[in-house]
């Protein structure tokens, strides 16, 4: 049943394939198709035909046999692949038939006659133009031939009143071969056509296109190709793309194209293809292609697989991401060697800071006997000095090893609310002293929170420092601490001189200081909020800043309760500062402890 | 006979500072600036107190304060760590190693002081 409807199937691709052994184009699928059909309709005759001979009629069967032999010729013409020929032969035969009809018996006339019209008509579609032409010639003669015949044998008998009927048939039978022709002439050009768009769209792009066989062999090259390559394309056919692929690409380019065939997957892949200058060249020149492979598989074509290949001068990417990729070596090596300065000038600074601050303090303390009064205010002041600068360094090193991940932290939990106390007593005189008062709010009940309380207290420090020291005398500040969801939130308040956008964005770079004036007026490095900003995100925790100039700042810490959600220890990462606040550092927030030496 | 304090401590400055705080408060001192050397001078002044730098150059403070606390004779001598490592797992690694106390650089005058008499009261 399938294989007979197959045989209907004017489209039968697959089958008509296996038939002629190769796949042929449209107008070859259909006279394969009817050729087959004309076969089947002829073999199935003939049994009849051989039937009515032995009944004394042979016609029949001659006729069938003719047909069986037409179509059987046909056939073997599409297998050779010439369809041209298959058509002619397939409508003279199909007139031979309409002509023998009506030549050997008077009685099915008509038929005959409607055979011969309509055979230059099937020629006409099927054909070439010199097939329609021929077949028309002979159709017309035949017909006016055999309608001549009838005629006269006619003129023995009756006149046959439907004679006039057949010259209109004859007419029409004309009418509709060149009509046929048309259509054929006019869908031929519409093919070609499109035929000639394709080509040019291949040979316009500035890309190369290549068709590969399934072993990456070039069956194709499009003119690009020649400029992409600096050669002709007839080098690159068969191996010859191969040949110019970069050695250590090879195994990638034919993994590839296996790929594509075999799971008939797209794949782009970047690989140096060489390529020729004009004049002697003794060192090979690469240059950067990339080849987008798509695979093509031909369902009529028993599985048959290509490649279609798109190729691409990428070499200005691959210079420019070369680049890139020195520029950025050239940035990490600057920050390293930034990161190193600070270490080891902290480090320097240090030692000879801590004989000073030391030294200074016996004479201030009198330890060492005693001095005159104006010389201990002298030594007073070399060591309040010393401790600042001490401070400052403390600080450097701390941002250096944070931006340099090695800032460790070990997130303990301890009560958020036991920060207040030492916080505010390292701040108080420096408060004191400017007559500003601190208000703290604490939530009561407060939730543990996992975090280095050692940190916490920096941070906290910080922001009083930065506080009171861009608040005006007699200022009021307020920290807060309370929970909010999983976070704990600490804020700390000013009504200082605030900032502005600008200096918002800016906030929490190292060594930035919301204004240039500012600087002059404010003493301090800037690296307190870039502190803050680094603690805080190696316990993954937020810093907020909201202010406006003139109207004071508010500083907010979120610190997960639960800790850091990866331990970040030796390679914590310290995102860019952003939203952060003004400045500075003041000198007391250190916590004797950990300002080492 | 006042009490000795022996200061291992490679940096001038700091020997200076620390050695002329405690010949101040009338401690007798010997000094050192090699971890190597502290050993043969604890055996032979065997004093009362040893002011440890951790970050000697050849030796580590901590090291040299292993070998002390093996050492059968020597053992029962007070080590104070004096680091400028100010991290808070260092802390606890300088009292496993042995230590039993340590201040941290900057040193307050009177912290000093203080931490000392603790240990071994005032020199005489």
């Amino acid at each position: 049943m399938r294989s007979v409807w197959s045989l209907l199937a004017v489209d039968g691709g697959k089958w008509v394939a296996r038939l002629l052994g190769h796949a042929p184009d449209g107008r070859g699928t259909l006279l394969a198709g009817n050729g087959a059909m004309g076969l089947g309709a002829g073999l199935l005759a003939m049994p009849f035909g051989l039937h009515l001979m032995l009944g004394g009629m042979t016609l029949p069967f001659l006729l069938s046999t003719l047909g069986v032999a037409i179509f059987m010729a046909s056939l073997t013409l599409l297998r050779a692949r010439r369809a041209d020929e298959a058509a002619a032969v397939q409508g003279l035969g199909l007139l031979a038939l309409g002509l023998g009809l009506s030549l050997a018996d008077p009685a099915p006339l008509d038929a005959g006659l409607a055979i011969m019209l309509l055979a230059p008509a099937y020629a006409g579609i099927v054909g070439t133009a010199g097939t329609r032409r021929l077949a028309v010639g002979l159709g017309l003669a035949g017909a006016a031939v055999a309608a001549g015949l009838g005629q006269a044998g006619f003129a023995f008998g009756t006149m046959d009143p439907t004679a006039p009927a057949l010259l209109v048939l004859g007419l029409l039978g004309v009418l509709i071969a060149r009509s046929a022709g048309r259509v054929r002439a006019e869908t031929d050009a519409l093919a070609q056509g499109e035929r000639t768009a394709y080509h040019h769209l291949v040979e316009a792009v500035p890309d190369a296109v290549l068709r590969l066989a399934a072993g990456g062999e070039v069956v194709f090259a499009s003119a690009s190709s020649e400029t992409l390559l600096g050669c002709q394309r007839y080098e690159l056919s068969g191996k010859g793309l191969f040949a110019r692929l970069h050695v250590l690409d090879r195994p990638a380019f034919l993994s590839a194209i296996d790929e594509a065939c075999r799971l008939g997957v797209r794949r782009t892949l970047e690989v140096r293809l060489r390529r020729d200058l004009p004049g002697e060249n003794r060192v090979p020149n690469f240059v950067w292609i990339e080849l987008s492979l798509s695979p093509v598989i031909d369902a009529g074509g028993a599985g048959r697989h290509e490649v279609v290949t798109l190729l691409r001068d990428i070499s200005e990417r691959k210079d420019f991401e070369a680049e890139m990729q020195a520029a950025r070596r050239a940035a990490e090596e600057a920050s390293r060697a930034k990161t190193r300065f600070l270490a080891t000038i902290g480090h320097e600074l240090r030692t000879p800071l801590n004989a000073i601050v030391g030294f200074s303090e016996m004479m201030t303390t009198g330890v060492a006997g005693d001095i005159a009064p104006v010389h201990k205010e002298y030594a007073g002041l070399i060591h309040k000095s010393g401790r600042h600068l001490l401070d400052v360094v403390g600080m450097l090193l701390d941002m250096s090893r944070i931006e340099a991940g090695k800032f460790e932290i070990l997130p303990e939990p301890f009560a958020p609310e036991s920060l207040v106390e030492p916080c505010l007593d390292m701040v108080g005189a420096m408060a004191a002293e400017r007559g500003i008062t601190i208000a703290a709010e604490v939530q009561p009940s407060l939730p543990a929170l996992n975090a280095d309380e050692r940190a916490c207290r920096q941070i906290l420090i910080n922001l009083l420092s930065n506080a009171i020291k861009f608040s005006p005398d007699g200022a009021g500040i307020s920290v807060s601490i309370k929970r909010q969801g999983a976070h704990v939130l600490f804020s700390v308040a000013d009504g200082g001189i605030g900032m502005g956008p600008e200096e918002l964005e800016r906030i929490g770079e190292p060594f930035y200081q919301a204004s240039d004036a500012m600087t002059r007026r404010f003493e301090g490095t800037g690296l307190g909020l870039s502190i803050v900003k680094g603690l805080v995100d190696l316990h993954g925790g937020r810093l907020h800043a909201r202010s406006a100039l003139e109207e004071g700042t508010t500083m907010t810490v979120l610190l997960p309760i639960n800790g850091p959600a990866i331990k970040l220890g030796h390679t914590g990462v310290v995102t860019p500062l952003h939203k952060d606040q003004v400045s500075q550092q003041t000198p007391s927030w250190q916590d004797a402890r950990r300002r080492a030496q | 006979m006042p009490k000795t304090v022996m200061i291992v401590e490679d940096n001038e400055l700091n020997m200076k500072l620390f050695n002329d705080l405690l010949e101040s408060r009338g401690y007798a001192i010997i000094q050192t600036r090699n971890g190597m050397e502290a050993l043969d001078l604890a055996r032979a002044h065997h004093p009362d107190l040893i002011l440890m730098d951790i970050q000697l150059p050849e030796v580590s403070g901590l090291v040299v304060t292993k070998w002390l606390k093996e050492d059968d004779d020597l053992q029962s001598i007070p080590v104070i760590a004096v680091t400028a490592f100010a991290m808070k797992g260092d802390e606890e690694r300088i009292l496993q190693g042995g230590c039993e106390g340590y201040i941290s650089k900057p040193i307050s005058v009177p912290h000093f002081l203080e931490t000392i008499a603790r240990y071994i009261g005032p020199a005489n």
